[in-house]
C-alpha cells in the first residue's frame, strides 16, 4: 500500500536521470557492444570490421576453443562444491556463536574478502613455489617437494582461497535469519539433531546456498588473474583466452564472442539458482541482541567437527597472508630460508620511482572515482524509490554485481576505443566509478529501507520541503551508509586489478598493475615487501570501515 | 464542517483502496475511523495529511480545497503509527523541528517546546535521543512533536497499536482528556473497537474502503446499520427471520422456533423480506426458573465479575448472553429472555 507521496518537486522529478545516462552509457552500451562485436569480423592488424558474420561463434566450436569453455565450466563447478561443502559447516559454526564473537568471526571472514585479490593470489604463489616456505619446511623434514605450483591443483585451491567468502556470507545471512522457535518447534515434534540438520536447517538455509553458488561460480568461471599466475600457462580458462584475444592477439570479435559466451554461463547460472535464492523464509521481526542457540545444536559431535572445519578454513585463509607479511622482513632475497630480520626491502620500495608513480596514480584514481561514485550511488539509491526508472537503476546495480569483471572490462575497452576516449587515467575513474557503484547505492538504499519513509512524511508534515528533507532528515541518517560505500569503494578501486590491467592503456601504470607485471617474473622479497604493504593498507581500511559499522548495528534504531 | 471529504476515491494500482467516500468532521470533535486492517482507513488519514493524492474526489478543511498542496503546506500533523521519531535527534531537536521549519525565532521555540513536553509530562528527558526511550515515551513525544505546531486538525493513525494493554488504556485516557484541554479536531485512526467507543464523540465504521456507517458510539452499539458493523463493534448473536407485518414504528418479525417478534423500527422494510435480530449480550436475560426460553449452557467464558454464556434453546440457537454470575454451570438448564423494546432489526439476511 505504502507507495509514497506524490508530490515530487523538480529535482526529484528528475533525481533518476543521472544514474540512468551514467550506467546506460558506460555499461549498457558497451555491454551491448559487446555483442555487436562478437559478430562483426576482424581487420588484418586487429580493429573491427563492423559486418555481420557468425564467423567468431563458429571457431568457438573448434575442440581448442570448446574445450577450454568446457574446462572453465569444470573447474568453476568443483570450485563451487569445494566451497559449498567447506562454507556450510563455517557458517553454521559462526551462527551459533555468541553474538560478540560472532560479529569478530564474520569480520576476519570478510577482511581477507576485501584486500588486495593480486597479492593474495601471489601468497600462494609465494608459498607454494620451489623456493617457498611450504618446501623449505619439507626439505627440512626430509620430505620430497611438493610441486603443485602451475598444475590444475593450484588453480582450484587459488579459487577457493579466494571465493570462500562469497559462499560463507550468504549462507551465513540465511541462516541468522531462521527463526529460532522452528528449530524449537521440530525437536518438539521427535527431529533427532541430525533430521533437524537436514529437515529443517540446511531447507531453511537454501536460499544462501543458491545465492553463495551464483556468486562462486561466476567468478569462477571468469578466472583470469589465478589460471594466470597459479596455473601457469598450461591450463588456460575462458578469462584467459578473452585476455589473449583481447591484448595479444588482438582478435576483438572473437574476444566478444567468448565474452558473450562467458556472459551467457553467469546469466545460466543466476537462472538455475534463481527459483532457490528467492525462496526466502525471513522471521517476521528480525530479532535484535542476542539470540540464543538451542542447546542441543552447541554440543554434540557434529557440532565439533564444524568447529573444527572452520578453525581449519580460517587457518587456510590467513596462513599464505601471514607468511607473506612475516618473510617480507627476511633478509633472503629468493627463498623462503629465513636469514634475519631487515627492512630493506620497504627502504627499496620508497626508492622506486616507478613504484611511486603507480601508487600515485593509484591514489588519485581511487580518490576522483569515489567522490563520482558516492555521488552517482547516492543518487541512485534515492531514485530507485522513485515511480520513474527506479526498476530499471535497481536491476542495472544488481547487474553490475554479478557481471564478470573481466567482461565489463573488455566491454569497456572495447566502448572507449570505439567512441575515442583516450586509454589512460581518465578511463580507468570511468571505469570504476562505474563497476563501483553498487557498493555505495546497496548500503545507502539498505539504510534508506532501515529508516523508512515514515520519517521523511514526519519532516514533510512538520513543515520541511523536499529540500530540506534531504539535509536535515535523509542525509544526517545516511552518513554511515555514505561512509561505508565511500570506504569500500575506495578501496576497491586501490584494490581493482583486472579492469584497470584492460582499460589502462600504455598511459597510466596503477599500482596493482605494477605488482602483476613484477610478479610474472616470480617470486622476490621486494614484491613480498610491496604486497605486505598493500595487505596492510586494505587491512586497516576494511576492519576500520568493519569495525564502526559493526559498532553503529548496536545503537541506533 | 471543518473538515470534509466528498467522493474521495484512490486506487493503488488495480487495487481500489477506497472505493468513495464521504464524511464530515466537526471542529473539535474526536472523531474516529474504526475498521479492520486493509480496510482503507489508514489511507484517508494520509490522503488528508497530503502524502498521498485523491484520485476523485475533494477535501476540503475549513471550506478550503486542499487540492494538490504538498504536506508541508497543510496547516494539519500527523502522529504515525510507529511513531517515526528523528532517530538522530534528540527529544528537544525532535518537537522543535516543525516550529525551526516555520523558522520561529529561538526564544519562542524554547518556550513553546517545553510547553509542548510539559503537556506531556517529558519535560525531563529534553536531552535524551529517542532510542533511549521506552514505547510509552516515544509515543508521547510524538505526540508533542505534532501539538507543538498547534495544528487545526491533529491526524492520530493507530497511535496506541504498538503499546501494551495497560499502558494503552492509560495512555487512552490521558489522550482523552488532552483533546478536551485544547480543544483541537481530532482524527483517530484504530481498528480496536473498545478504543473507539471510549474515545470518541463520533465514529465511522470503514470497510473495503467504504463508509458503512457514522454515528456517535452509542449509536454504532446499539444500532449498527450493516452485519459488518454489528459483528465488528462487540458480541452479538443474530436471529434469522421473515417480515410478517408492519405497523406504525414497529414491524413483526417470525423467528424459527420462537413466537412472533415485535420490534421497534424507523422505516419498516416490507412484509416478507428477510431480516435478521440483533440481540447484544447484556440485553439478554438469565434465569433458571421463570418466563423465557429454556435452553443449556454450553459455553462460559468469564470475564472478571461476569461471564458471557453461550446459550443453546432446543430450537437449536445459539445465543450469547451476559451474566453476572462468576461460574453459571456449565450443561445448566436456564430460560432466556430480553426486553422485545431492546431488540435491534437488520435488514440484511443472517
Amino acid at each position: 500500500m505504502r507507495r509514497g507521496w506524490e508530490f515530487k518537486s523538480s529535482w526529484q522529478r528528475v533525481l533518476s536521470f543521472p544514474p540512468l545516462f551514467w550506467v546506460s552509457v558506460l555499461f549498457l552500451l558497451p555491454l551491448l557492444l559487446i555483442f555487436l562485436c562478437s559478430f562483426a569480423e576482424r581487420r588484418p592488424y586487429g580493429g573491427v570490421e563492423w559486418v555481420l558474420t557468425g564467423q567468431s561463434y563458429l571457431r568457438l566450436l573448434e575442440p581448442l576453443y570448446a574445450g577450454v569453455a568446457f574446462w572453465s565450466v569444470g573447474v568453476a563447478l568443483f570450485t563451487t562444491g569445494i566451497t559449498l561443502v567447506l562454507g556450510l559447516p563455517v557458517a553454521y559454526t559462526l551462527v551459533l556463536l555468541p553474538r560478540r564473537r560472532r560479529y569478530l568471526g564474520l569480520l576476519l571472514l570478510m577482511i581477507p574478502f576485501w584486500t588486495n585479490f593480486l597479492v593474495r593470489t601471489y601468497a600462494w604463489m609465494f608459498l607454494l613455489g620451489r623456493g617457498g616456505p611450504l618446501n623449505v619446511f619439507l626439505e627440512f623434514w626430509g620430505l620430497p617437494p611438493l610441486t603443485i605450483l602451475f598444475t590444475p591443483g593450484a588453480i582450484l585451491l587459488g579459487l577457493v582461497y579466494s571465493y570462500l567468502p562469497f559462499m560463507v556470507l550468504p549462507i551465513y545471512a540465511a541462516m541468522e535469519r531462521i527463526d529460532p522457535a522452528t528449530v524449537e518447534a521440530a525437536q518438539d515434534l521427535y527431529a533427532s539433531p541430525m533430521t533437524l540438520l537436514w529437515r529443517v536447517w540446511l531447507p531453511l538455509s537454501f536460499s544462501g546456498v543458491a545465492v553463495g553458488s551464483v556468486l562462486v561460480f561466476i567468478p569462477s568461471v571468469s578466472a583470469f588473474v589465478i589460471p594466470d599466475l597459479l596455473g601457469g600457462a598450461r591450463d588456460l580458462m575462458l578469462g584467459n583466452l578473452i585476455q589473449q584475444q583481447y591484448l595479444t592477439v588482438r582478435d576483438w570479435p572473437f574476444g566478444s564472442a567468448l565474452s558473450t559466451l562467458l556472459l551467457s554461463l553467469t546469466f545460466l547460472g543466476v537462472l538455475i539458482c534463481r527459483p532457490w535464492a528467492r525462496q526466502d523464509w525471513t522471521r517476521p521481526q528480525l530479532l535484535t541482541g542476542e539470540i540464543r542457540p538451542p542447546w542441543t545444536l552447541t554440543s554434540g559431535p557434529l557440532h565439533w567437527m564444524s568447529r573444527v572445519i572452520t578453525g581449519g578454513v580460517f587457518l587456510f585463509l590467513y596462513a599464505p597472508v601471514g607468511l607473506l607479511i612475516l618473510y617480507s622482513f627476511n633478509a633472503s632475497r629468493f627463498t623462503a630460508i629465513w636469514r634475519g630480520f631487515t627492512l630493506d626491502w620497504y627502504v627499496r620500495l620508497v626508492q622506486d620511482d616507478a613504484i611511486l608513480m603507480a601508487a600515485r596514480t593509484s591514489l588519485e584514481v581511487a580518490l576522483v572515482s569515489t567522490v563520482l561514485c558516492v555521488v552517482l550511488g547516492t543518487v541512485a539509491a534515492l531514485a530507485v524509490r522513485g515511480p520513474k526508472g527506479g526498476g530499471v537503476i535497481l536491476t542495472t546495480v544488481y547487474l553490475l554485481v554479478v557481471i564478470p569483471e573481466i567482461t565489463l572490462a573488455v566491454s569497456l575497452l572495447l566502448f572507449f576505443v570505439t567512441v575515442g576516449i583516450p586509454l589512460g587515467r581518465m578511463s580507468i575513474i570511468l571505469a570504476h566509478a562505474t563497476f563501483n557503484l553498487p557498493l555505495v547505492a546497496l548500503p545507502v538504499r539498505a539504510r534508506l529501507q532501515q529508516v523508512g519513509r515514515s520519517v521523511e512524511e514526519a519532516a514533510m508534515d512538520l513543515g520541511a520541503n523536499e529540500t530540506r528533507t534531504l539535509r536535515h532528515i535523509l542525509l544526517p541518517l545516511l552518513r554511515p551508509a555514505l561512509l561505508v560505500g565511500t570506504l569500500l569503494s575506495f578501496t576497491a578501486s586501490l584494490d581493482d586489478f583486472v579492469v584497470a590491467y584492460f582499460v589502462a592503456g600504455p598511459g597510466a601504470t596503477t599500482l596493482p598493475i605494477r605488482v602483476y607485471s613484477l610478479v610474472r617474473y616470480g617470486v622476490t622479497a621486494e614484491v613480498n615487501a610491496l604486497s605486505a604493504l598493500l595487505l596492510l593498507v586494505s587491512i586497516s581500511l576494511i576492519a576500520a570501515t568493519l569495525l564502526w559499522q559493526g559498532r553503529r548495528m548496536g545503537m541506533e534504531m | 464542517m471543518h473538515l470534509e471529504l466528498k467522493h474521495v476515491r484512490k486506487t493503488f494500482g488495480q487495487v481500489p483502496a477506497i472505493q468513495e467516500i464521504s464524511f464530515g468532521v466537526g471542529r473539535g470533535e474526536f472523531f474516529t475511523l474504526l475498521g479492520p486492517s486493509g480496510s482503507g482507513k489508514s489511507t484517508i488519514l494520509r490522503l488528508i495529511a497530503g502524502f498521498e493524492l485523491p484520485d476523485a474526489g475533494e477535501i476540503l478543511l475549513e471550506g478550503k480545497v486542499l487540492g494538490a498542496t504538498p504536506p508541508y503546506c497543510r496547516p494539519v500533523n500527523t502522529v504515525f503509527q510507529q511513531f517515526a521519531l528523528f532517530p538522530h535527534l534528540s527529544v528537544f531537536d525532535n518537537v522543535a523541528f516543525g516550529l525551526r521549519m516555520q523558522r520561529l525565532p529561538h526564544p519562542e521555540v524554547r518556550r513553546r517546546v517545553e510547553e509542548a513536553l510539559q503537556m506531556v509530562h517529558m519535560v525531563a528527558a529534553a536531552t535524551r535521543q529517542p532510542h533511549q526511550l521506552s514505547g510509552g515515551e516515544q509515543q508521547r513525544v510524538s505526540l508533542a512533536r505534532a501539538l507543538v505546531n498547534r495544528p487545526e486538525l491533529l491526524l492520530l493513525d493507530e497511535p496506541l497499536g504498538s503499546l501494551d494493554v495497560k499502558l494503552r488504556h492509560q495512555m487512552q485516557a490521558e489522550l482523552k482528556t488532552l483533546q478536551h484541554q485544547i480543544g483541537i479536531t481530532f482524527l483517530y485512526v484504530t481498528h480496536d473497537q473498545q478504543e473507539a467507543l471510549a474515545l470518541s464523540d463520533r465514529v465511522a465504521v470503514i470497510d473495503r474502503g467504504q463508509v458503512q456507517q457514522v454515528g456517535m458510539p452509542r449509536e454504532i452499539y446499539e444500532c449498527p446499520r450493516t452485519r459488518f458493523v454489528a459483528e465488528f463493534v462487540g458480541r452479538a448473536s443474530f436471529l434469522a427471520g421473515q417480515v410478517q407485518s408492519t405497523g406504525a414504528g414497529f414491524v413483526e418479525v417470525d423467528v424459527d422456533g420462537l413466537p412472533r417478534q415485535r420490534v421497534p423500527i424507523r422505516d419498516a422494510p416490507p412484509v416478507g423480506s428477510q431480516v435478521s435480530l440483533l440481540l447484544r449480550p447484556e440485553w439478554v436475560r438469565l434465569s433458571t426458573d421463570g418466563d423465557g426460553f429454556p435452553g443449556r449452557i454450553i459455553q462460559v467464558l468469564y470475564q472478571g465479575g461476569e461471564s458471557l454464556c453461550t446459550v443453546r434453546l432446543e430450537t437449536g440457537l445459539e445465543i450469547v448472553a451476559k451474566s453476572p454470575f462468576a461460574a453459571p454451570p456449565l450443561g445448566g438448564e436456564v430460560r432466556i429472555s430480553w426486553d422485545p423494546a431492546h431488540h435491534h432489526l437488520l435488514l440484511d439476511p443472517v
